[in-house]
Formats: C-alpha cells, structure tokens, sequence
C-alpha cells in the first residue's frame, strides 16, 4: 500500500498551496478513480506520489515506512507512472525498449508487444518507429506505448495520468479491462485520473474528487452513489459542481 | 449461477446481484451448502467492482441467505421458507407496485387493471 499522509505542497513563488492537506491510498487490489478539474492538483498530487516532488507537510508511506529518496530507485521499481506530461524516453523506440529491459527486470517484450497489439497499435506502425524517433507515432498511439511498457513491467502499482484522453474507445475498453483484471488478481492497486468516466465506471472501487488542491469527496463507489442511481451520473453531477 | 446484471439501471447493481441470488436460492438452483463465487471472481465475470460484490454478499449474509467463513469465502445457507417466500414477496409486489403506479398513469381504471390480469394469469397456463 502507498499512502498519502497529510500532504501538503506548493510550487516555488506561489503561495497559494497546489496541495493542501491530502490523504489517500493506492491499496493493491483496488482501483481508486482522481477527477477534478484541471489546475486543481491532480497532477501535481501524482508526481507527489511517483517522488518527482516532495511535500512540504507531511509524507508519503510505502508498505508503512516513509519513502525517502535513499529508496526511491527500488520504490519505483514497483510503481509505475504514466503521463502524457512528459514524453516516454527521448529516442528511437527500439532504444527506449533496450532501457526497459534493462532496468525493469520483470519487463518482457514479447509480451509488451502483445499488449500493443491488444490496445489496438499496429505492428506495422511499430516498424515505422523502430527507426524512427518516437515522433513517427500519434500521441495517442505514443500512449499506448507507454501504458502497455507499464503494464509488460508487471508493477505493483500504476499511477495513470489521464490516460485515457487520447485513446480510442477500443483501447480505452481494452486497457481498462485489463486494469481490472489485475486488480482483480490482487496483483496490482492502481491511481486513475481522468475526464472520461463512461468505460471506467463499473469497475471503479474509489473516488477521489479533488478541487483546489484539497480532497472534497473520498469514499468507496457505493457510499459515494448512495442510492443516486449510477456512478457515471453521480461523477457528471460533481464535475458540474466543481 | 446465471447472473445478468444491467449497469445502466435505476437498480443498484448490487440489489440486482441478490435478487437473483434470492432466486437461486429459492428455486432450490442453489442449495444450502453450495459455494458462491468469490467476491473478486464475481466482479471479473460481471465486469463491475469488488466494492459492489462484497455489498451484495454482505447483504445476503445479514439477511440468512449466505453464510461465510473466514479464507473460505461464501456459501449458500439454510434460509427459512417463510423468510425465502416473503422475499420473493417483496419483489413481486415492488413489480406490482411500478406496474400500478404506470396503469394509472396511462389512465387504466382499477376494472380494466383487474382484467387485464385475469386474462395473463389464464393465459401464462
């Protein structure tokens, strides 16, 4: 289990806080869903938890021992953060799979080719950035790339940074389902942010919203439909909200 | 165990999940004894969240109809005829309830209701 223990953060100049005062879990075995609008903190909250940014107030536990930058190579071994912030790796493809190899021991290529098959990328695509550098792919196509690299890596923990935004349906259907296939198995707990609710929905076990930084709804799907009939209703209704 | 579920319903998912389990149990599909499907493996084939199974059998556990036991998971229990019957009950007259509520509504008086029925109940025979 990550957790998040009252943290608070703000970026260098500003002194309204990005962060402020956040609790959460990324628990395996269960998948908890981050919405909020954007600028309210959900990438910053991310980047909190990936260790690309430290918090000012309180800290973020892994398995119950505060994560310190002596660990964050091993930490990230385990966690696995996908953004289209940044760009994957800088260079041809084939370069940036080499490097998976090689630092993610349980990164199999055969079966990270599998999966972008499965999410919908061509092979033939593939061979066009080979030799390429990654610009011969469509950025959604270059998501793919990095979601399925995650996957292939096995982590116990994916932080998925609006993932979905620019996916097809087929592959937002094929990676949700295998989100939840791994959560399912236990072998996996995973963070979600993202606009588009309609195929995640089902299988969503938590909600976080968060706005201005601070964490305005938590609980699990059903407390937080409580008898308002579906999911994806109630999350169009607080988005409208925020 | 046949379990269809709608996700966009005005239903809960989780009181589709135990009405049909009700039924299981009721129509003896299921007997005292029989093992459930986990809670995760649940989920998977119904493509919904664990949060929704684990409601749905912890539901069924308060009311008699599912007993667990701790790394086993959950199996049927011996509910009594009168609390399976009165279940079945409460669902029937839910579907009655929803039924007036649109005869009315679509301006069936109490007669035509009353013949309408005596007409299906001889001809479902």
């Amino acid at each position: 289990m990550i957790e998040v223990n009252g943290v608070s953060f703000s970026y260098k100049g500003k002194k309204v806080k990005q962060i402020e005062d956040i609790d959460l879990k990324v628990e395996t075995g269960y998948m908890t869903c981050l919405i909020g609008h954007n600028g309210s903190g959900k990438s910053t909250l991310m980047k909190l938890i990936y260790g690309c940014l430290v918090p000012a107030k309180g800290n973020i536990l892994w398995e119950k021992r505060k994560l310190t930058y002596k660990e964050l190579y091993k930490y990230r071994n385990e966690v696995a953060f996908v953004t289209n912030d940044a760009p994957w790796v800088s260079g041809k493809y084939s370069d940036t799979i080499d490097y998976y190899e090689t630092i993610y021991p349980d990164f199999k290529r055969e079966e990270f080719a599998g999966l972008i098959k499965r999410f919908g990328v061509a092979e033939e695509k593939l061979k066009l950035a080979r030799s390429n550098m990654m610009g011969g792919l469509s950025s959604g196509e270059e998501m793919i790339l990095k979601i399925a690299a995650a996957f292939a890596r096995h982590p116990k923990y994916m932080i998925l940074d609006e993932p979905f935004a620019n996916l097809d349906p087929v592959a937002k259907i094929a990676v949700t389902d295998l989100l939840h296939e791994r959560i399912l198995k236990n072998e996996m707990g995973a963070l979600v942010s993202t606009h588009l609710l309609d195929e995640i929905t089902d299988v969503v076990d938590y909600v976080a919203v968060i706005e201005k930084g601070r964490l305005v709804k938590y609980a699990d799907r059903e407390k937080i439909i409580a008898g308002e009939g579906d999911l994806s209703d109630v999350l169009k209704g607080i988005k409208k909200d925020l | 165990m046949n379990i269809n579920i709608q996700t966009r319903s005005s239903k809960p998912i989780y009181e589709q999940i135990e009405d049909q389990v009700r039924e299981e149990i009721a129509s003896g599909r299921l007997k005292p004894g029989d093992a459930m499907p986990s809670i995760r493996a649940l989920a998977g084939e119904l493509k919904i969240s664990v949060i929704t199974t684990k409601r749905a059998y912890a539901d069924l556990e308060k009311e008699g109809m599912l007993y667990s036991t701790p790394g086993k998971g959950f199996f049927v229990d011996n509910p009594d005829e009168q609390l399976l019957s009165e279940k079945k009950n409460v669902g029937l007259e839910e579907k009655l309830s929803e039924w007036t509520k649109e005869a009315k509504r679509a301006g069936l008086s109490k007669v035509e209701a009353r013949d309408m029925l005596d007409i299906l109940w001889e001809a479902e025979d």
